[in-house]
C-alpha cells in the first residue's frame, strides 16, 4: 500500500494492553507455593491459651484447731452449737496461769469463770473446734469473743472527752506479734509515731487507751492491722453519762463497704449517733434507709450525708429516723458511694450503747444471748428470701421466712442462753437485750466450722 | 688426594643419566666411581652398569646407611664423595670440595645444595639442628642464590648429597647410623664427627643440584619424609644433649611437640600433626634405645661452640607460623574480595546510581568512600538509630522470654559441665545448647554473661543486615550473573534487620529468633557454596553451613528438622535436574556434613532430651511465651508487641508481584517454596501437644516464622533487582515499569514502617526486676543452693503458686532446664499442707527439700500471713520492705537436700563435642600456606 501524500504517516499502532505472562512451570511452581503457603499458615493450630485453672477455688477440711480471746470480764460463756461426736479439747488461759481445761460438750454452752484483768485465750483442738462461740459477762457488759486475725475496724471510737475507747490487743501464740493502727478523726487522717509497730509479746495482753494515743474530742476511726503474728482486738468504752463512767463493750465493725447494715437498733427513748468513716481517698455520700418489718425506707427529709475522703462524720439520728426505729426491731442501713465504715453510738435504756455494722454470714451464724429479761434477735436476709431455722439451746427452734428490706424479729425463748441461725442465702443479724446497768448488743457472727483448704500448684518458670 | 665417588641408587632411573653425566663432566674426576642399588624396582642398576661396567656396581638390600657399610671396606681411597641418585654435581663440585678440604683442613666437606630442577633455589648450606630438635638450614624458605651464603664455614653436618669425607674418618665413626633414614643419618654422622673433633665445613663454592626425592615423596609416595626428619631431629637433640640438660630437654621437646601437632592441627594439617605425635612417641617413648645412642656417645667430646642454632630460633619459627596462618587468612580474603570487586565492577557499568563509586580510584580511604557513598552513610545513620533505639540492652536487660542473666559466664559453664543441677528441687534435665556459644561470648567478653546477652541484642540485628547484604549480592549473581546494586542489596539488608524488630522478638526478649534471624542470610550464603564449582571451596561450605545451622538450632529448636527437609527438596530436585553433580563423594559429601555437623555438635542437649523428653526439641529459647498462630506467621509477627499488622500483608503482597518478572522468576518461586515448606512445617508441628514434666509448654515456630519472612524478602529481592531498580541502564516494559512502581512503594514501608514503630514502639524489656525476696535470704540462697527460700504468690481463696528461689533465682538457661523437670508432688502437698494445717511435721519437712524460709510477696493474702503465723515451727525474718512478709524454719538441716548424680555419660560427650567443634573450626578455615 503506497504511502499518502502529504499526510503524516501514523505511527505503527503500539502494542495494547499489558502483556500477560505466559504461565511457564516456573510460574505454576510460585503459584502453587503460593497456595500451598497460604493454605498451610491458614490452618496452622491455634495455640493453646493458657487458661487458668478454673477449680482454684478452695476446698475444705475439719477445723481442728481453733482460738479465740475473750476481753477480762468475770464470766465467759462458751459454746458449740454444732454437733459432733469425736473427741476434743478446750482450755482457758489467762496472763501467766496454766491452761484450765474446760469440760464441753457439743450442741450445749458453759459458763467458766474469767480472769479480772486478763484476757483470756480460749483454745479447742479436736472437734471442739468446729463452731466455738463466746462472750465475756462483766458488769453487766457483755462482749463477744473474736477469732485473732490480722485486721479490725472500730468506727465511733473515743479519744477523749465525755468519750474513751481502750484498745486490747491479745497474742495468742508465743511468738511476738506486731500491729500498726490507722486512725481517721473529723480532721482527717492521724499521724502518729506512737500507733506504729505495736508489740505484744506471745501470750500477753496489750491494752492502748486511745485519749493518751491520739487525744481528740471527736469521734474516730480505728482500723487494726496486724503486720506479723495473731491478734485479738477488743475496744472498751468508757462514757460519761450524767455525770458517770459507764463502760460498755465497743464490738467491731464491717471493714468500708458500699453498704452496711446495722441491726438491732435501738427505739424509743434512744440518743443515737450514727459516725461514718470514709478512709479512702475520694469523698462519699452516704444514703441512710431503715429496714422494718416489712420493707426499707428512707426516713423523711433526711439528705445523704456527705463523708470527705480520710475523715469521720458524727451525725445524730434525727426524729424521723427515730420514729422508724421506735419498734427496736429495725436495722439501720447505710450506703455509700463509696466503702464506709459505720457504727451507732448513743444512749439507750439508761446506758452507753454502740452497735457496729455487721458483715453477712454465708453459712451457719450464732450468737451468745444475753442474760436479760428482754432479748430481741433481730435477722435480716442481705439477698433474696429465704427459710430460716433459729436454734435454741434448751428450747424449741425457730422457724421462720426472712424477706429482703425486711428486718425479722425472732422471739427468743425464755432461759435460752445460745442461738444459732441456719438459712439458705446470706444473712446477719443481732441480738440487744437490756440489763441492769443499760444494753448490751452482740452481732452475729458465722461460725467456723472448717479451715480452706487453697489449691496450690508450683510456677518453677516464674522469674524475678 | 684419591677420591672414590660412591652412588647410592634406589629407583633413581628418572635422574641418574644426569647424574652419570654430570659425574664423568667433573673437572677433578673421581680415581673411582662405585655405585651401590639398594633394590631399585626400575632400571637404575642396568643403567649403572651400563654407564660403570658390572664391577662397579653392588647391589645390597637396605637404607644409605647399609649401602655405604656394605663397601666401607673395600675402599682405599683417602677420601670418599658420597653421591645420591637424584643428586647432579657441577663440573667444578668436586674440585671446590677438595680444595676447600685441603685450606681448611677439614675431615668433612659439603657442597652447596640448589634445587633441581629450578637450579636457582637454595636447599641447604650445612645444616644444623635447634633447641626444639628441628632441622635448621639457615635460610628463607624459597631462597635464591645470590651469592649471599658463599663463604667456606664450619657448621655442625652436611648433606650426604655431595658429601666429601676421608675414608679413615668415616671408618672410625663407623659409618651412618643405620637405624636412622638418610634424612637424619646426615645430622647424626656430622655432630659425632664435630664431637669427635673433627672439622665440618661447607664449601659453597663446590655446587650440588639435588632433587630430594625422598622429602617430596617422589622416589616412595608411602615415605613420611616430616615424620622420619621429626624422629631423627628429636633423637639426635635428646641423644647429643649433655647429661645434665637431659631432664628439661626430654620435657621441652614432649611439650613444644606437641603444642606443634596442635598448631598443625588448626592450621588443617592433620597428617603433620600426626607425623609430630608419631616422631614423640618413636623417641620418648623408646627410652632403651636413646640409652644405648647416649652411651655409644659417652666417649665423644662436647658439641664445639657455635654450631649448634641460637636459642632464640624456636621462638622465631612459632612468629613465622603465626604468619602463615594469617597471611593465609589475608590471602584468602583479599583473593575473595578481588573476585568480587571483578565481579561488581562488570555490574556496576552503566548504573548511575552507583556511577560515583567508580569515580573514585580502587585506592581511595574507606573513609572518603564513606562519606561519598549514600548507601553508606545510610547505614551508618540506621545502625546509630538502631542503637538508640536498643537503648535498653546496654547493661542489664531482661523481660518477656529473656530471663536475666546470671553473674558470671561461669555460671553457663558450670550448667553445660554439671550433669545435676541444683535447680527446683534439683534436676539432671540437660542444659540448652544454645548456652555454648553464649558461654564462649562471655568468656571473651572478660568472663560477663551481662556483657554477652548486651552483645548479642546490640549485634545480632547488624550482624544480620550484613549478613543480608553479602547474601543479596551472591544471590542476584547467581540468579542471573550480575549483583544487584547496591540501593536493592541495602533494601534487602534493611529488611532483614527489620524482621525481628518488626515480628516483635527483639522487644520480647526472644532471644533464640534473634540470633536465628542474624544467623540466616550467613546460613543461606554459605549453603550457596555448595554449588561451587571448587570441590575444595564445597567441602568448606559443607562445613560451614553445618555449623551455622548448629548454631541457629541450638537457638531455635527445630531449624535443623525444617534444614533436612529442605535439603531433601533439594536434593531431589538436584538429582532430577542434575544427577550427575550428586554422584560424586565431592558432590554428595559436603551436603551430608552440612546435615550430620549439626547432630553431632549437639549431641549431649540431645541425648539428654532424648532421656528426658524429646519434644524438648520443638520448645523455644527462653520463657514461655505464647505461639503465633497462622495470621500471626503470614503477618510476621509474634504475639505480644510487634509492629502493625498491615505491614505484613505488604511483604506478601510485594512478594507474590515478584512473581511477575521472567527473569528472575524461577528463582522466586523457589523463595515461595521455602516459605511453603516452612509453613508446612509449622502447620505439621502446631498440631503437636508438648506436655512436659512442668506442664504443657507451646511449641515454637519462632524459626518457621523466620524462614517464611526471609524466603519472601529474597523473592521482592530478586525481583527488584530483575526490574532494573537502581540500574537506570535497564528501561523494562511499559508492565515492568508500572510492577516496578508499585513495588518500590509497598517494599519501601515494609523496613521504614517496621523500623520506625520499633523506634518508639513498647518493648517488654528493661532493668530486671528487683526480686521481692530480702537480699540477705537471696545472698544465702546463692551461696548455697540448699538454703532455698520457697516463694509463694496468690490467696487462700483463688489459688496460691509457689516456687523455691535458689541460686540467684531463674536465669538464662535455667528455664528450659526447669521446663523438662517434673514439680515435686510430695513438695507440693508439704506446700498445700503448709496453708491449711501447719503443724510441725509439716514445717519440719520444709529443710528436706532444702527450703529454709518463706517469703510471701507483697501483696500478700492477709488469710495465708495469719495461717503461717500461727505455725509453731516458723518465726519471722526481717524484711525491708514491711509489705513482704517472710518467716525462716526454726528447726532443721537442709545439707544435702540436693544432692545427686548427673549421667554418666556427659563428661564423655563433652569431650568428643569438645573435640568435634575443634575439628569442624578447622575444617571451616581457611588453608594454611604450605611450607617447603
Amino acid at each position: 500500500m503506497n504511502r499518502p501524500a502529504g499526510r503524516r504517516v501514523a505511527q505503527r499502532p503500539a502494542r495494547r494492553g499489558l502483556r500477560i505472562p505466559r504461565p511457564g512451570p516456573d510460574l505454576i511452581i510460585g503459584l502453587v507455593a503460593v497456595l500451598v503457603t497460604g493454605a498451610t499458615l491458614a490452618t496452622v493450630a491455634e495455640p493453646d491459651q493458657h487458661t487458668p485453672d478454673q477449680a482454684r477455688t478452695p476446698g475444705a477440711t475439719t477445723l481442728t484447731q481453733a482460738e479465740l480471746t475473750c476481753p477480762a470480764g468475770a464470766e465467759i460463756t462458751v459454746a458449740q452449737p454444732l454437733e459432733s461426736e469425736g473427741a476434743g479439747a478446750l482450755t482457758a488461759t489467762s496472763g501467766d496461769a496454766e491452761p484450765r481445761a474446760i469440760e464441753l460438750t457439743s450442741g450445749t454452752s458453759t459458763v467458766v469463770p474469767a480472769a479480772r484483768r486478763d484476757a483470756t485465750v480460749l483454745r479447742a483442738t479436736g472437734d471442739r473446734a468446729p463452731g466455738l462461740i463466746a462472750a465475756t459477762r462483766d458488769r453487766g457488759m457483755l462482749a463477744e469473743c473474736v477469732t485473732p486475725g490480722g485486721d479490725w475496724w472500730f468506727a465511733a471510737a473515743g479519744a477523749g472527752g465525755l468519750h474513751v475507747s481502750t484498745l486490747t490487743l491479745t497474742n495468742p501464740d508465743d511468738t511476738p506479734a506486731v500491729a500498726d493502727l490507722e486512725i481517721w478523726g473529723a480532721d482527717g487522717p492521724v499521724a502518729s509515731d506512737a500507733v506504729r509497730g505495736i508489740a505484744v509479746d506471745g501470750g500477753r495482753t496489750t491494752a492502748l487507751d486511745l485519749s493518751e494515743l491520739v487525744p481528740q474530742r471527736d469521734d474516730a476511726v480505728v482500723h487494726v492491722i496486724v503486720r506479723q503474728g495473731r491478734l485479738g482486738a477488743a475496744m472498751h468504752d468508757e462514757t460519761v453519762i450524767q455525770a458517770k463512767d459507764r463502760g460498755s463493750a465497743h464490738p467491731a465493725t464491717q471493714a468500708p463497704s458500699t453498704r452496711a447494715v446495722i441491726p438491732g437498733v435501738p427505739g424509743a427513748g434512744a440518743r443515737l449517733q450514727l459516725v461514718l468513716g470514709n478512709p479512702g481517698e475520694e469523698s462519699a455520700r452516704a444514703e441512710i434507709r431503715v429496714s422494718g418489718a416489712a420493707s426499707e425506707s428512707a426516713p423523711a427529709g433526711l439528705d445523704a450525708i456527705p463523708v470527705p475522703a480520710g475523715e469521720v462524720v458524727s451525725v445524730e439520728l434525727d426524729r424521723a429516723t427515730r420514729k422508724l426505729l421506735r419498734s427496736g426491731g429495725a436495722s439501720l442501713v447505710v450506703e455509700g458511694t463509696a466503702p464506709l465504715v459505720s457504727s451507732v453510738r448513743g444512749t439507750a435504756q439508761g446506758g452507753p450503747i454502740t452497735l457496729g455494722a455487721v458483715p453477712e454470714a454465708t453459712r451457719r451464724s450464732a450468737v451468745v444471748l444475753p442474760r436479760t429479761a428482754e432479748r430481741t434477735l433481730v435477722l435480716m436476709t442481705t439477698a433474696g428470701a429465704t427459710p430460716v431455722t433459729v436454734h435454741f439451746e434448751g428450747a424449741e427452734p425457730w422457724k421462720g421466712r426472712l424477706v429482703p428490706q425486711a428486718s425479722t424479729v425472732v422471739p427468743v425463748p425464755k432461759g435460752a442462753t445460745l442461738a444459732w441461725v441456719e438459712a439458705t442465702t446470706p444473712h446477719l443479724g443481732a441480738v440487744r437485750g437490756r440489763t441492769a446497768t443499760g444494753p448490751v448488743w452482740l452481732p452475729l457472727r458465722e461460725l467456723r466450722e472448717d479451715r480452706r483448704v487453697p489449691v496450690v500448684q508450683p510456677d518453677q518458670l516464674r522469674s524475678p | 688426594m684419591t677420591v672414590t665417588a660412591l652412588l647410592v641408587s634406589h629407583d633413581g632411573a628418572r635422574w641418574l643419566p644426569a647424574v652419570l653425566a654430570g659425574l664423568q663432566s667433573q673437572q677433578h674426576p673421581p680415581q673411582r666411581v662405585l655405585a651401590v642399588d639398594t633394590g631399585s624396582a626400575d632400571e637404575s642398576t642396568d643403567l649403572l652398569v651400563a654407564a660403570l661396567g658390572l664391577e662397579q656396581v653392588r647391589q645390597v638390600r637396605g637404607g644409605f646407611a647399609s649401602a655405604v657399610q656394605h663397601v666401607l671396606a673395600e675402599l682405599d681411597t683417602e677420601w670418599v664423595w658420597l653421591l645420591h641418585d637424584d643428586a647432579n654435581p657441577a663440573p667444578e663440585a668436586l674440585a671446590a670440595l677438595l680444595r676447600a678440604a685441603e685450606e681448611t683442613g677439614a675431615d668433612v666437606v659439603g657442597p652447596k645444595l640448589r634445587e633441581w630442577p629450578s637450579l636457582r633455589r637454595l636447599l641447604e648450606v650445612g645444616v644444623t639442628i635447634t633447641g626444639a630438635g628441628r632441622r635448621e638450614t639457615g635460610l628463607e624458605r624459597g631462597e635464591y642464590d645470590q651469592g649471599q651464603h658463599d663463604q667456606v664455614r664450619r657448621v655442625l653436618a652436611v648433606n650426604t648429597a655431595g658429601m666429601l669425607v676421608r675414608r679413615s674418618v668415616l671408618a672410625a665413626l663407623g659409618g651412618f647410623d643405620e637405624e636412622l633414614p638418610v634424612i637424619g643419618a646426615d645430622l647424626d654422622f656430622g655432630w659425632r664427627a664435630s664431637r669427635a673433633g673433627h672439622r665440618v665445613v661447607v664449601a659453597p663454592e663446590a655446587v650440588v643440584f639435588h632433587v630430594e626425592a625422598s622429602r617430596n615423596r617422589q622416589r616412595d609416595p608411602s615415605f613420611r619424609p616430616h615424620l622420619a626428619e621429626r624422629e631423627a631431629a628429636l633423637f639426635l637433640a635428646l641423644a647429643n644433649v649433655p647429661g645434665r640438660a637431659l631432664p628439661w630437654r626430654w620435657i621441652r621437646l614432649l611439650v613444644s611437640g606437641l603444642l606443634r601437632a596442635l598448631g598443625l592441627l588448626l592450621a588443617r594439617a592433620p597428617r603433620a600433626a600426626a607425623d609430630e605425635i608419631g616422631a614423640l612417641a618413636a623417641v620418648h617413648g623408646r627410652p632403651a634405645r636413646l640409652r644405648r645412642a647416649r652411651a655409644a656417645r659417652r666417649t665423644l667430646g662436647e658439641t664445639p661452640e657455635g654450631l649448634l642454632a641460637p636459642w632464640w630460633l624456636p621462638a622465631r619459627h612459632g612468629l613465622d607460623y603465626v604468619s602463615d596462618v594469617a597471611s593465609a587468612a589475608i590471602s584468602q580474603g583479599r583473593d575473595v574480595a578481588d573476585r568480587r570487586r571483578e565481579d561488581a565492577s562488570d555490574g556496576r557499568r552503566g548504573s548511575v546510581l552507583d556511577a560515583d563509586d567508580e569515580d573514585l580510584a580502587d585506592d581511595s580511604g574507606w573513609l572518603v568512600r564513606l562519606v561519598t557513598s549514600p548507601v553508606a552513610l545510610g547505614a551508618v545513620v540506621v545502625l546509630l538509630l538502631f542503637w538508640w533505639g536498643a537503648r535498653e540492652a546496654f547493661g542489664e536487660v531482661a523481660g518477656g522470654a529473656l530471663a536475666p542473666a546470671p553473674p558470671a559466664a561461669s555460671d553457663w559453664w558450670r550448667l553445660l559441665t554439671e550433669g545435676w543441677h541444683p535447680l527446683a528441687q534439683g534436676t539432671d534435665a540437660p542444659a540448652p545448647s544454645y548456652l555454648l556459644p553464649l558461654a564462649v561470648l562471655g568468656s571473651l567478653l572478660t568472663g560477663s554473661a551481662t556483657a554477652a546477652v548486651s552483645a548479642l541484642l546490640l549485634l545480632a540485628v547488624p550482624l544480620g543486615a550484613w549478613g543480608a547484604w553479602r547474601f543479596a549480592g551472591r544471590l542476584t549473581r547467581l540468579a542471573t550473573g550480575r549483583e544487584a546494586s547496591s540501593w536493592v542489596r541495602a533494601w534487602a539488608a534493611l529488611a532483614n534487620a527489620v524482621v525481628p524488630l518488626a515480628s516483635g522478638a527483639w522487644g520480647q526478649g526472644r532471644l533464640g529468633v534473634v540470633v536465628s534471624t542474624a544467623l540466616l542470610p550467613w546460613l543461606a550464603g554459605a549453603s550457596l557454596g555448595l554449588l561451587s564449582a571448587s570441590a575444595d571451596r564445597r567441602w568448606r561450605a559443607g562445613w560451614r553451613t553445618g555449623l551455622l545451622l548448629a548454631v541457629v538450632t541450638a537457638f531455635t529448636p527445630g531449624a535443623w528438622l525444617v534444614a533436612l527437609l529442605l535439603m531433601v527438596a533439594a536434593v531431589l530436585g538436584c538429582a532430577l535436574l542434575a544427577p550427575r553433580a550428586l554422584a560424586r563423594p565431592s558432590g554428595w559429601g559436603p551436603v551430608a556434613a552440612s546435615m550430620v555437623v549439626t547432630p553431632i555438635l549437639l549431641l549431649p542437649g540431645a541425648i539428654g532430651l532424648a532421656q528426658h523428653d524429646l519434644a524438648g526439641l520443638l520448645i523455644e529459647a527462653g520463657l514461655p511465651m505464647r505461639a503465633p498462630d497462622g495470621w500471626d506467621l503470614i503477618t510476621g509477627r509474634l504475639p505480644g508487641p510487634a509492629a502493625p499488622v498491615w505491614l505484613g500483608p505488604a511483604l506478601v503482597l510485594a512478594a507474590l508481584l515478584a512473581l511477575v518478572p521472567g527473569r528472575t522468576r524461577l528463582m522466586v518461586s523457589l523463595c515461595w517454596v521455602v516459605a511453603a515448606l516452612s509453613g508446612a512445617w509449622a502447620l505439621l508441628v502446631s498440631r503437636v501437644r508438648v506436655e512436659l514434666p512442668s506442664g504443657e509448654v507451646g511449641v515454637s515456630l519462632a524459626f518457621p516464622l523466620v524462614l517464611g519472612q526471609l524466603a519472601l524478602v529474597a523473592a521482592c529481592l530478586l525481583a527488584l533487582h530483575a526490574l532494573g531498580l537502581g540500574d537506570r541502564r535497564q528501561r523494562g516494559s511499559g508492565l515492568q515499569r508500572v510492577i516496578a512502581g508499585a513495588m518500590l512503594v509497598v517494599v519501601a514501608v515494609i523496613p521504614v514502617g517496621g523500623f520506625a514503630w520499633w523506634l518508639v514502639g513498647d518493648t517488654l524489656l528493661g532493668e530486671p526486676t528487683r526480686s521481692d525476696i530480702p537480699a540477705y535470704l537471696a545472698d544465702a540462697a546463692a551461696e548455697d543452693p540448699d538454703n532455698g527460700v520457697l516463694e509463694v504468690r496468690g490467696s487462700i481463696e483463688e489459688g496460691l503458686t509457689w516456687q523455691v528461689y535458689r541460686g540467684h533465682g531463674v536465669r538464662i538457661g535455667e528455664p528450659e532446664i526447669l521446663a523438662l523437670t517434673a514439680p515435686d508432688p510430695e513438695l507440693n502437698r508439704t506446700v498445700a499442707d503448709l496453708f491449711t494445717d501447719p503443724s510441725d511435721a509439716v514445717v519440719a519437712a520444709l529443710p528436706s527439700y532444702g527450703v529454709t524460709h518463706v517469703v510471701l510477696p507483697a501483696p500478700g493474702d492477709p488469710s495465708a500471713i495469719e495461717v503461717l503465723d500461727s505455725a509453731s515451727g516458723l518465726t519471722r525474718a526481717s524484711t525491708s520492705d514491711r509489705a513482704v512478709s517472710a518467716w525462716e524454719v526454726v528447726d532443721g538441716d537442709p545439707a544435702g537436700a540436693l544432692d545427686g548424680d548427673g549421667p554418666a555419660w556427659l563428661p564423655w560427650l563433652i569431650a568428643f563435642q569438645t573435640v568435634a567443634l575443634v575439628v569442624v573450626l578447622v575444617l571451616c578455615g581457611p588453608s594454611k600456606r604450605e611450607s617447603r
